[in-house]
């Protein structure tokens, strides 16, 4: 028992060994080398799509358009309305040169002293003809009560200036409280008010009615409370937002930025080439202008290539041209006119007119043999 | 020198390049495959012609025409924005555009001092703004439908590129009366069911008129003497002759494609018949096949080198082609059901044949090797189709339940086209005349 239980375990222990030594796992399958490829996946836009950029600028993170040139701020309208006038700057360096002249040369002095006053008698006369003009609703009311008084008032604005020489205080207290420390450049200051109703009398009447109003209102308004009355009407409902409103005015204009430019084409476009969906629309809408020639032998075989011409409103320029398939007569003949006649007939296309320069010659194969 | 040599080269390299360069990237361009259009009918005005009465019946016989061939869609009149009054002005071609005509045809008719009209067209591509054809015709007055006829058909060719076949005859065999005392008459019609006439008076049962390609003359069988027989029958004269006298019976005549054969099928005393041809001139007759089987309904090629015909050899009845003097018997229809009456398209492209399948008949084409099988129409029963010499339309005759007889009609190519052929009876056995010269 124990020499055949030996003998057993002794063979049984040859085997495994003799298995372990000689029956070596079967050889692999031999794999081939694969050379692996990357394999980026990218969106279609990154394809048809191109930034506003600079076009010898690097790549950037962040596309970012050239910085612009345009001043971003700028300075507080004290007028709202016209650009021009808003800024003081260009109001204040033409009257300061014109006393500078009169100073320089005496005896022309007279006559500018004299200019002035005619020049802004006329003007003050100009203000009411706007008064008339735009109050038609509140207007006549303060006029007339300033026209009877007033008859004064004008002739006093017209001695104003005159005045002003020998008594300029009064006048600057009079006017509104603009620094007075140059009498002569106050007098030309009350021309330049003047200057700034005349550059915008149609778009701000209601305006410059203040502003002229304001002069003679504030001697009458010591007179009666009709001035109170002139400066309610004075309160335009209309502009209530633009009173309200105390954003800095922009310069207005494209976007900017102050980040460095990244490369981009010119514009941003939606790519140059036209995406698969305006494809397929311009496909489909050929399609069903085609008229297959059915009733030619063979129709599946012939097939066309027409290629035309289109402006930037679609328009088809001049007449298609075969360039492939085709014939001078028979079947083919029929088959190059029906492409030609679907084209015609589907004229004008509707393509996006960014991409005008990827369309403006298209080629069509016209190709019936999946149709029969 | 070998320095010389280099830099030569790489001039010549860069100029290669530099060309290279300059044919290379092609401009900007779109390119579409369109694979996908419409198969619908091509949208004419036709405008009534100048000349009165006479041109108005002229425009609406080419409008007919066009109308049935399925390929045109007339545009109705009243659309119309422009008049047409002197159809020698171009006309103005927005004014069709906006109507939607592809396709614009004027003309005028008037009489000649010696009693002829003369018919002229001109048929205008709207989109391109251009003539694409005009021309002028002569007839004596009473011809005024075959000048119809004759425009229409230049239209046709003009803008499918295929001949036409307007002005083509069909014969066919007119069946009046009760159905058990059927009167069958020989007669002859144009293709569009006008001008029927009748060539023989109905005593005797007439059946299978062929049309010679000469077209003077028509091949018909005919039970006048007792026995089935062929026989020739002379349009203009109205002569007849008997073809051949053989020991049994004749049918199935046809002509072969150059007009100087008559091919037929003999049936003899045992049940079994056989296809044989006969010269015209010699009268000498050959037999083409030898079997135990039913061979029937022969039918040449254009070419006159091959015929199919009808074979039961093996069980049923189906298509088989040999070549013109019997070599080569092959069969090429495979398909379910029993093929008969095979008829080899003009063109010579197609085999055209009345196919029972599923208790229906079926007309259908295949191709002249077998393949590409095509049912047109298929119904209670319709058979016997013949080409119109253009191969692109097939005329047959069609019963339908409870109509108590049957009538022609045809279908083009595509089968989207089914018309009936007006007819004064009933008609069967319709065969298709080559154009008319």
């Amino acid at each position: 028992m124990k020499a055949s239980l030996t003998t057993s375990l002794a063979l049984h222990a040859a085997m495994l060994a003799f298995g372990l030594v000689s029956l070596s796992a079967p050889a692999a399958f031999e794999v081939s080398e694969v050379e692996s490829l990357p394999v980026d996946i990218v969106p279609l836009e990154e394809l048809t799509q191109i930034q506003q950029g600079d076009k010898k600028a690097p790549m950037n993170e962040k596309p970012a358009p050239m910085p612009t040139k345009r001043p971003d701020i700028v300075a507080d309208a004290r007028e709202v309305g016209e650009n021009i006038v808003d800024t003081d700057k260009p109001v204040t360096p033409d009257p300061k040169p014109t006393p500078v002249d009169n100073a320089s040369a005496p005896p022309p002095a007279p006559t500018p002293s004299e200019k002035p006053v005619p020049a802004e008698p006329p003007k003050p006369v100009e203000q009411p003809k706007p008064e008339p003009v735009k109050p038609p609703e509140p207007k006549p009311d303060p006029k007339p009560e300033p026209v009877k008084e007033p008859e004064p008032a004008p002739k006093p604005a017209e001695p104003k200036p005159a005045e002003a020489k020998p008594e300029p205080v009064a006048p600057d207290a009079v006017a509104e409280a603009i620094a007075a420390e140059d009498k002569p450049t106050e007098q030309s200051a009350l021309p330049d008010r003047a200057p700034a109703p005349q550059a915008r009398p149609k778009p701000a009447e209601t305006q410059t009615a203040k502003a002229s109003e304001s002069k003679p209102s504030e001697k009458p308004a010591k007179d009666s409370s009709a001035a109170q009355k002139s400066d309610e009407k004075d309160f335009n409902a209309d502009e209530i937002a633009a009173l309200l409103d105390k954003r800095k005015p922009s310069g207005g204009g494209a976007k900017r930025s102050t980040e460095q430019a990244s490369l981009g084409g010119r514009k941003t476009t939606g790519g140059n080439r036209l995406s698969q969906n305006e494809m397929d629309a311009l496909r489909q809408k050929l399609g069903g202008c085609w008229s297959i020639p059915a009733g030619v032998d063979d129709a599946g075989m012939l097939k066309v290539s027409v290629r035309f011409r289109l402006d930037r409103s679609g328009v088809l320029e001049g007449r298609p041209e075969i360039i492939a398939g085709g014939a001078a007569s028979g079947p083919g003949r029929t088959a190059a006119e029906s492409a030609v006649r679907a084209v015609q007939k589907c004229a004008p296309f509707n393509l996006p007119a960014d991409k005008y320069d990827s369309w403006s010659e298209v080629v069509v194969n016209f190709d019936p043999s999946d149709m029969f | 020198m070998k320095t010389l040599l280099k830099t030569l080269m790489m001039v010549a390299a860069l100029a290669g390049a530099a060309t290279g360069l300059a044919i290379g990237p092609a401009s900007a361009l779109v390119e579409i495959d369109v694979n996908k259009g419409t198969i619908e009918p091509l949208p004419v005005a036709i405008t009534d012609f100048a000349g009165g009465a006479l041109g108005a019946e002229i425009s609406s016989i080419v409008q007919a025409d066009l109308k049935r061939s399925g390929l045109f869609a007339p545009i109705d009149k009243a659309a119309f924005i422009e008049k047409i009054a002197n159809p020698d002005q171009t006309p103005r071609f927005d004014d069709w555009k906006v109507i939607n005509a592809q396709a614009l045809v004027t003309g005028r008719v008037s009489k000649e001092g010696d009693g002829r009209i003369r018919a002229e067209y001109r048929l205008w591509d709207t989109f391109a703004g251009q003539q694409l054809s005009g021309e002028q015709f002569f007839a004596n007055g009473a011809n005024t439908r075959r000048v119809a006829h004759i425009i229409a058909d230049a239209i046709y060719e003009r803008l499918t590129g295929e001949k036409g076949y307007f002005d083509t005859r069909v014969v066919f065999i007119d069946e009046s009366g009760a159905k058990n005392a059927r009167k069958k008459r020989l007669a002859i019609m144009d293709q569009d069911g006008a001008n029927a006439r009748f060539l023989s008076d109905g005593r005797s049962i007439v059946m299978t008129p062929r049309f010679s390609p000469n077209r003077q003359e028509i091949t018909y069988m005919s039970y006048e003497s007792g026995q089935p027989r062929v026989y020739l029958l002379q349009l203009e004269t109205g002569q007849r002759e008997l073809v051949g006298n053989f020991p049994g019976m004749t049918f199935a005549p046809r002509f072969s494609p150059d007009g100087q054969r008559v091919i037929m099928s003999l049936m003899r005393d045992d049940g079994n018949s056989n296809i044989y041809s006969m010269d015209l001139r010699s009268r000498n007759t050959t037999r083409l096949t030898n079997s135990n089987a039913i061979d029937t309904s022969p039918s040449y090629s254009p070419d006159g080198s091959k015929i199919v015909f009808t074979s039961d050899r093996g069980g049923r009845p189906h298509i088989y082609v040999m070549g013109a003097d019997g070599s080569g018997q092959t069969r090429i229809s495979f398909g379910e059901g029993t093929y008969s009456t095979p008829v080899w398209s003009p063109r010579g492209d197609l085999v055209a044949f009345t196919k029972q399948s599923g208790g229906q008949f079926q007309i259908g084409v295949m191709r002249t090797d077998g393949s590409g099988e095509r049912i047109l129409t298929s119904g209670f029963l319709q058979e016997g189709p013949t080409w119109a010499p253009n191969g692109r339309v097939i005329m047959y005759l069609k019963e339908t339940p409870g109509a108590g007889g049957p009538k022609l009609y045809s279908v083009d190519l595509t089968g989207r086209n089914e018309q009936q052929i007006p007819t004064p009876n009933f008609g069967s056995d319709p065969a298709w005349s080559p154009l008319l010269d």
